[in-house]
């Protein structure tokens, strides 16, 4: 891109050398990487004398005897201005301009586009703004900075992402964007266990795609739409992530070190308020005579019976808080070497709450990168390690990226290129989610006593390794047995996951070029890894005290053989033809077997399947095997460079169709017109673009959906048994198609100061092939069918700013807003609805039905008298008798992101405000937490004055709003001294879903660049930029209480849920970066 | 060189175009997963019995209905606070049991083997079986899907991949169906059939171990059993369905239960270790309405040692029914029923006593007395639970006990009692009993979520993805209520 620039620049600026009195030289680099920038404008400011950078960013140029100022210009880079003064040598560095990094993109296939030429909405990120944050996922980094995408990330250390381009468009498939590397597609699977994305208990192993290595990002393009997309094929319907790797330089050799640590607390906004007045139990019904809030027994044996607090009971509806009360807890049993062992002690809330459960997180990077080169060729080799420190006891996760890439010119005009990334990464226990389980943060949220101190827990498992609960069973004091809960840091570290993962991703390519024109490209790519994900449970652990071992091996190999035939031909002085003509070959591979003990580990502590008590069953082997072959061409044609044309084929045979009608062709056709063209030049409006385009994508079914197969269960005894499977499947599937059309503008005014970018879309997707969910009395769950149509239409708006330039100091604000609305439009025969997976709690569900929203929220709502909710004469809400109440939607309104950056000289500060409005997401842990008085609304006074908690008989409970069935106002009063108190069932499902909006800083940075005047000096080194992050700092607005409304469980297409939801984490990191 | 490199871009591409060229749907077979043509009946057989055993074996919320148990903390199920509470229970038995039933039925039928007579045995006991699996869905939900083979009149086509949104048949008329089913069946199974080793399913017969008078014995139970089920909705029909069976074809003592032998070793243990035992928790405790009622007489039933556990002060009590209740203070489940290995009971000696004193009560033949009935289904519950016969004895003597001068009002309430407290652990018989008798009373839970349930409503997965015959449905039973008497529930 550098040097098609280049020779723009000699024409323009090459022949106004004039003669003059003076000297100045110097040489220009990139402050990226400290590489050398040829083809930079040199001008003498308020002159038209100016000069250009040569092939080693060095340039000369005769001055004035009394100076003045130079400017510095490139496209792609921001423009420096340098006073000369009395200096014959000036160097100086230029950092990347983001806005307007856009004029050249990398679109699919590899293939170069100028901002005119492109006739489709595609947006770019530049590997600077995606590393500088720091986050461990590169897809976290995208969120807030591209209209159109919706990102929705995961509080677990290293969690899976969701990124979602331009709406849900597949019912029940897969919705992710495709990531494509280098012009390699890169699997992105979540491997969780199927109950994950659902809220049952497991645990998030991330999204694969987090392989990718932020540090060596060129630069990104997101191809939003399928008519973008449709070289890369059916996978990209979803919208591409496409990534370029930073390349070798062409002369000399360079070593670029980064080094960085962020340090990560968790946002106490996210975790709850708890009520300090009412400790453990769940009413008054304790102790021989069941009245009281405590157990009774004889425990120091003097005759008279004492309290102790009835531990087994996990929730905080017990007796109030009374310093001077002594009770015997869950502290004074279990564990002689407690200091509180048979000791009473006072009635209290606890000093330190589940908060404070969570420790500092530290993130270590580290980074080198060589590169060098001649004109012949070119090699870069790099090297990152990242080691993170969760927020969680007993969690870490290391990754090491090595990185090689190389290319030569073997012999005149073929290149042959490789490039290797091997990516290692290996995780101890990564955060547990859903309910149960070892997920703390489900009884942290819904089931705890707020009487017991996490202190005290951290300091009984560290004095003893044992689990220690405060959760004993019933039978104090005589019997300590466990019941729900764990003690937490047995839980995080003796039941935990572990994970590792080798990657490698590599590709051989040998470039061709035949004439001027035409270039042939043949190139073999794998993408392959292989994981094995461990589950421990201990001996002794709540969740199955005999203990438990589960291994799963995943191996996973993509293959793709391109070979691509790419035209560039001025045919005449008006017309110029762009085109590429290929086929592509994907074989892509999945096998896994996950085996576990059965019946209990004959010793403890060994985790192996050999240690199993009992015979284990048979593993689980899963395999897949696909291959799709592909043909295409696309050609452009330009006419004058203002208008284009382009239209594009594709025609795909896939493996999993059925014979003989398993091949289809989808196509594209898009315009693009740069119509200020025919505007006279002026200062106010100074761009203009209209873009045009439709597209079509055929998609094929998932492996083995054709052939009716049987399961089989481990066998009675030695009889053998077989069943039959839950989803009938179909063998006369034909392909899906999304079709989609878009219409777009971009402009700029005030000499390019502002940009506006403006796209409207819509796409449908057709004929889906999904397993529709079936009434059970069929047999089965669900049928394989080809059924199903999903609209998706949106605006997407980019503007972006300078605001203020003056001098040294800028300020640019750039800001992306999106609005998509979903409309399921056709289902299968009779259906009516399609749910697409139940909440854990509550009766709530997730559906697509037919004229409405993908996501809509389903469960009981109010039952209405005169408008007003209607109580029953047991003081609770009157529900509806049926569950399949729309009462929600879990897709925003709207998603934007404003992010300013100021600099001034070498210094810039840049914010990133992150918003999303409306979208509603149901939360199982307020149904709970409130049922079992954990939360601050818990307590309280009602309108008699009395504390709420009073039983009704001494004027307690509340008055919940509403009428009584005659219409007449309540006065019946709802019990707050009992669970369910005022969560749970006593309100509708619909009391549980909570507006998702969020308002968020997501990041801050500042970063200084030792100026190169003063560099210059330390002769070994080029660059010196120091920089401070911060992620995630602040949830400026949200309306979900004790959390983050982004948290997610797992990546899919069941979002919307929140149970055990983890707290959202800051970060802020500390960076060097110095090149040579 | 260069020639040579440009040669071999030709060659890789010409071995791309090839690579396209052969049948690449051959890829689209899993060698690793089991197509149809390749398995034979039996397993399918074997799966769905026993998973039909395990619904009723466990069926906690059948039990705690049946006040055989309260609730500590969460008493939701107690106090008929209930959401979608039948969902587990379609599903299980729709695709769980019917549909394999079904599929071995097909496999059979497409394989005859050398031995008519032995696959006529199979496809009786599949019949059997299904009969006995549509029974449960029928007085449990009401109108139903159900397939429509015999009856002309039935109109649905449940088990039907094909027809994604079955509608529902009126209860009753599955129900007589099922009744014409079930004779047939009877009529088909021959012990003493030409075979090749196997007379049924052989090893795949995990009940009865292919013991094919077993089979008849059992048939004819559950005929008596559903029988009696319509003798108050309709006495007529019931009569002679009842009359039609000779009684030595009953069981007809505790060696010829129809039951399930539980292993050791899961997955195959009693499903109550799995709920109560391993996984640790404590939710359940001794109902006061089962302990009372035990407790009543003179002399305490001698069962309650083997029902329950003693309590924490060494006794026995039983929790408040529909409250909350502290774990440690009251009785637990006992450690027979509580074992991984105890079998899971279908229908056994002493509930066809019962069914047959009852009978008798309302003036069917069956043969013999009321009170000889009633004794022998004492005696047989006694002597399944291990009571020694002299320990029996002393109860049965106890004047609240004999049948003269037994507690109760009249002979179905005598009946009625003495039945509920044998049907211990087979919590969804005694729900079905109250519905009908009506006794002995039940306590009443002191803040009710709910009415008693007197059915189970339809799972919500019909609304979402069956709405249109849902919603018939929900007409025709006079909504899809809890509280909705079904057909033959007329007390």
């Amino acid at each position: 891109m550098r040097r098609i620039l280049l020779i723009f620049s000699f024409v323009l600026v090459a022949t106004n050398l004039l003669a003059q009195e003076r000297t100045v030289t110097g040489k220009i680099i990139a402050a990226n990487d400290g590489g050398p920038l040829p083809g930079v404008t040199v001008l003498l400011k308020g002159t038209a004398n100016g000069t250009v950078s040569d092939i080693n960013g060095g340039y000369k140029l005769s001055v004035p005897s009394s100076g003045g100022t130079l400017t510095f210009s490139f496209i792609g880079y921001e423009t420096l201005e340098e006073d000369i003064g009395e200096q014959s040598e000036i160097n100086v560095s230029l950092g990347e301009d983001v806005t307007s990094l856009s004029e050249v993109i990398i679109t699919a296939q590899g293939i170069e586009k100028t901002k005119n030429e492109l006739s489709y909405a595609a947006q770019s990120v530049s590997g600077e703004e995606l590393s500088k944050a720091r986050d461990n996922n590169l897809m976290n980094s995208l969120s807030g900075k591209v209209s159109g995408v919706q990102i929705q990330r995961n509080n677990s250390m290293g969690g899976s992402t969701n990124v979602i381009i331009r709406g849900f468009k597949s019912l029940t498939g897969n919705n992710q964007a495709l990531f494509v590397i280098d012009g390699v597609p890169i699997d992105n699977t979540t491997h969780n266990a199927g109950g994950v994305n659902r809220g049952y208990s497991g645990v998030d192993y991330g999204n694969v795609g987090a392989d990718i290595n932020p540090d060596d990002i060129e630069s990104t393009t997101i191809l939003k739409g399928p008519a973008a997309t449709a070289l890369y094929g059916s996978r990209a319907a979803n919208g591409v992530v496409m990534i370029t790797t930073k390349k070798g330089r062409r002369n000399g050799i360079g070593v670029t070190i980064n080094s960085g640590i962020t340090v990560s607390t968790i946002d106490k906004s996210t975790m709850p308020k708890y009520q300090t007045q009412y400790g453990g139990g769940y009413g008054k019904y304790y102790g021989p005579t069941e009245d009281g809030y405590f157990d009774m027994a004889d425990v120091d044996g003097d005759g008279t019976l004492d309290p102790i607090v009835p531990t087994y009971e996990d929730a905080s509806v017990g007796g109030a808080f009374d310093p001077n009360l002594l009770v015997y807890q869950w502290n004074a049993f279990g564990d002689p070497t407690s200091p509180t062992y048979l000791q009473k002690t006072p009635w209290v809330a606890a000093s330190s709450g589940p908060s404070d459960y969570f420790k500092t997180g530290y993130v270590y990077n580290n980074s080198v990168v060589i590169d060098g080169g001649s004109e012949k060729g070119q090699f870069k080799l790099g090297y990152t390690r990242t080691n993170e420190n969760g927020v969680q006891p007993n969690s870490t996760l290391n990754k090491n990226y090595l990185n090689f890439s190389a290319s030569y010119e073997v012999v005149k005009k073929l290149t042959a290129t490789g490039a290797i990334n091997f990516t290692q990464q290996d995780a101890v226990g990564r955060y547990a989610t859903g309910y149960g389980g070892n997920n703390n943060l489900s009884s942290f949220r819904e089931w705890w006593q707020v009487n017991v101190d996490i202190n005290e827990l951290r300091n009984a498992y560290d004095r003893t390794g044992q689990n220690i609960t405060w959760n004993w069973s019933s039978g104090l004091p005589n019997k300590t047995g466990l019941i729900y809960w764990d003690n937490p840091y047995f839980a995080s570290y003796k039941n935990f996951a572990s994970d590792d993962r080798l990657r490698y991703l590599g590709y051989v390519k040998l470039d061709y070029k035949i004439t001027d024109w035409l270039n042939i490209m043949g190139r073999v790519s794998l993408d392959s890894y292989n994981q094995l994900q461990e589950e421990r449970t201990s001996v002794g652990s709540i969740n199955y005290q005999p203990g438990e071992y589960l291994r799963r091996n995943i191996s996973f190999s993509e293959y793709n053989y391109d070979l691509l035939a790419t035209i560039s031909k001025e045919l005449s002085d008006d017309f110029k033809l762009t085109g590429a003509l290929g086929s592509n070959v994907r074989r892509t591979s999945f096998s896994g077997i996950s085996a576990v003990t059965n019946g209990g580990l004959t010793v403890p502590g060994i985790y192996a399947l050999s240690n199993s008590l009992s015979m284990i069953e048979a593993p689980l082997e899963s395999y897949s095997d696909k291959q799709v072959n592909g043909y295409f061409a696309d050609a452009e044609l330009g006419y004058q460079d203002y208008l284009f044309v382009t239209g594009a084929f594709r025609r795909d045979v896939s493996s999993t169709l059925p014979a003989g009608e398993n091949a289809y062709n989808y196509f594209r056709v898009s315009s693009g017109f740069v119509f200020s063209k025919f505007i006279p030049q002026n200062a106010f409006f100074t761009y203009g673009k209209l873009r045009v385009n439709y597209g079509e994508v055929g998609n094929d079914a998932p492996f083995n959906s054709l052939a009716d197969l049987y399961d089989k269960p481990t066998g009675f005894g030695s009889a053998p048994l077989f069943s039959m499977p839950g989803t009938k499947n179909n063998s006369s599937l034909k392909p899906e198609r999304t079709k989609s059309y878009e219409i777009g503008t971009e402009m700029t005014f005030f000499d390019g100061r502002l940009s506006l970018d403006v796209n409207y879309f819509k796409s449908s997707t057709i004929n889906q092939i999904l397993p529709v969910t079936v009434s059970t009395a069929t047999g089965y769950s669900s049928k394989y069918v080809n059924a199903g149509s999903v609209d998706n239409k949106g605006w997407e708006v980019t503007v972006g700013t300078n605001v203020v330039k003056s001098g040294d100091f800028k300020w640019d604000v750039n800001m992306n807003w999106t609005r998509i609305r979903n409309e399921v439009t056709e289902l299968y025969g009779d259906v009516t609805n399609l749910p697409l997976g139940n909440f854990r709690a509550g009766g709530g569900s997730l559906n697509a039905p037919l004229g409405g929203v993908y996501g809509t929220i389903y469960g009981y709502d109010y039952v209405y008298t005169n408008g007003q909710k209607t109580v029953l004469p047991n003081g609770r809400y009157q529900r509806t008798t049926t569950a399949s109440n729309p009462i929600g939607n879990i897709n925003p309104d709207w998603t934007g992101g404003i992010q300013n950056t100021f600099s001034y000289k070498s210094i810039a500060l840049s914010f990133l405000l992150d918003m999303k409005h409306g979208g509603d997401v149901y939360s199982a842990d307020m149904y709970y937490g409130l049922a079992t008085g954990l939360y601050a609304e818990t307590v309280g006074t009602n309108e008699l004055g009395n504390p709420i908690r009073n039983p009704i008989s001494e004027g307690g409970g509340i008055l919940k709003e509403g009428v009584q069935a005659d219409g007449s106002p309540n006065t019946v009063r709802r019990a707050m001294d009992e669970y369910p108190m005022n969560g749970g069932t006593v309100n509708p499902t619909s009391a549980y879903v909570y507006d998702a909006s969020y308002i968020k800083l997501r990041e801050l940075l500042v970063s200084y660049s030792i100026p190169s005047r003063v560099i210059e000096n330390w002769k070994a080194i080029r660059t010196l930029t120091f920089s401070v992050v911060g992620r995630n700092l602040w949830i400026i607005h949200k309306n979900l209480p004790y959390a983050d409304p982004e948290d997610n469980l797992g990546a899919g297409n069941n979002q919307g849920y929140q149970v055990g939801s983890l707290p959202a984490v800051r970060n802020i990191g500390f960076n060097i970066k110095a090149s040579f | 060189m260069k020639k040579y490199i440009s040669k071999s871009i030709l060659v890789a591409s010409v071995v791309l175009a090839t690579a396209c060229v052969d049948d690449i749907t051959s890829l689209n077979v899993n060698p690793k997963a089991y197509q149809s043509g390749l398995v034979p009946e039996g397993p399918f057989f074997a799966n769905a019995s026993r998973n039909v055993v395990d619904e009723v074996t466990y069926g906690m919320s059948f039990k705690i209905w049946a006040q055989h148990f309260a609730e500590t903390t969460y008493f939701t199920t107690s106090n008929y606070t209930l959401t979608d509470v039948g969902s587990g229970f379609w599903s299980s038995l729709y695709q769980s049991v019917l549909n394999d039933y079904k599929e071995s039925k097909k496999i059979l039928l497409e394989n005859p083997s050398f031995y008519a007579g032995v696959d006529k045995n199979k496809l009786a006991q599949i019949e059997i079986m299904e009969v006995y699996t549509y029974s449960l869905l029928v007085t449990t939900f009401g109108d139903i899907p159900y397939s429509g083979a015999l009856n002309p009149s039935l109109k649905s086509e449940a088990l039907d991949p094909e027809n994604l949104t079955p509608g529902y048949d009126d209860g009753e008329e599955v129900y007589s169906d099922l009744l014409n089913r079930l004779n047939s069946a009877i009529d088909n199974l021959d012990p003493a059939v030409d075979n090749g080793g196997d007379l049924g399913f052989g090893a795949s017969d995990l009940l009865f171990g292919d013991d094919i008078n077993l089979w008849i014995k059992f048939a004819n139970s559950l005929k008596l059993r559903m029988g009696i089920i319509i003798s108050d909705s309709n006495p007529s029909l019931a009569k002679s369905v009842v009359e039609s069976i000779n009684v030595a074809d009953l069981i007809s003592s505790n060696d010829e239960i129809a039951q399930l032998q539980y292993l050791a070793t899961t997955p195959n243990t009693n499903p109550i270790w799995v709920g109560l035992i391993q996984s640790g928790r404590e939710d359940y405790v001794a109902s006061n309405t089962m302990m009372n009622i035990m407790e009543e007489p003179a002399v305490d039933d001698p069962r309650i040692t083997e029902y329950y556990t003693v309590d924490n002060y060494g006794g026995y009590s039983g929790g408040t029914y529909g409250t909350s209740n502290a774990y440690v203070n009251f009785s637990k489940a006992g450690a027979k029923v509580t074992s991984p290995t105890w079998p899971g009971i279908i229908i056994d000696y002493t509930e066809v006593e019962f069914l047959l004193a009852e009978a008798l009560a309302k003036g069917f033949s069956v043969g013999g007395t009321i009170a000889e009935h009633y004794e022998n289904g004492i005696r047989a519950s006694m002597d399944y639970w291990d009571v020694d016969e002299s320990v029996a004895d002393l109860y049965i003597a106890d004047p609240d006990v004999a049948y003269a001068t037994a507690i109760g009002g009249n002979d179905i309430q005598k009946i009625a009692r003495q039945k509920y407290i044998a049907m211990f652990n087979r919590g969804f018989e005694s729900w079905g009993d109250y519905r009908r008798f009506g006794y002995p009373v039940y306590n009443v839970p002191p803040n009710p979520g709910g009415p008693f349930p007197l059915r189970y409503t339809y799972p919500v997965s019909e609304q979402t993805s069956n709405g249109e015959k849902y919603t018939e449905a929900a007409a025709a039973i006079g909504g899809d209520d809890l509280n909705v008497k079904l057909f033959w529930d007329v007390n």
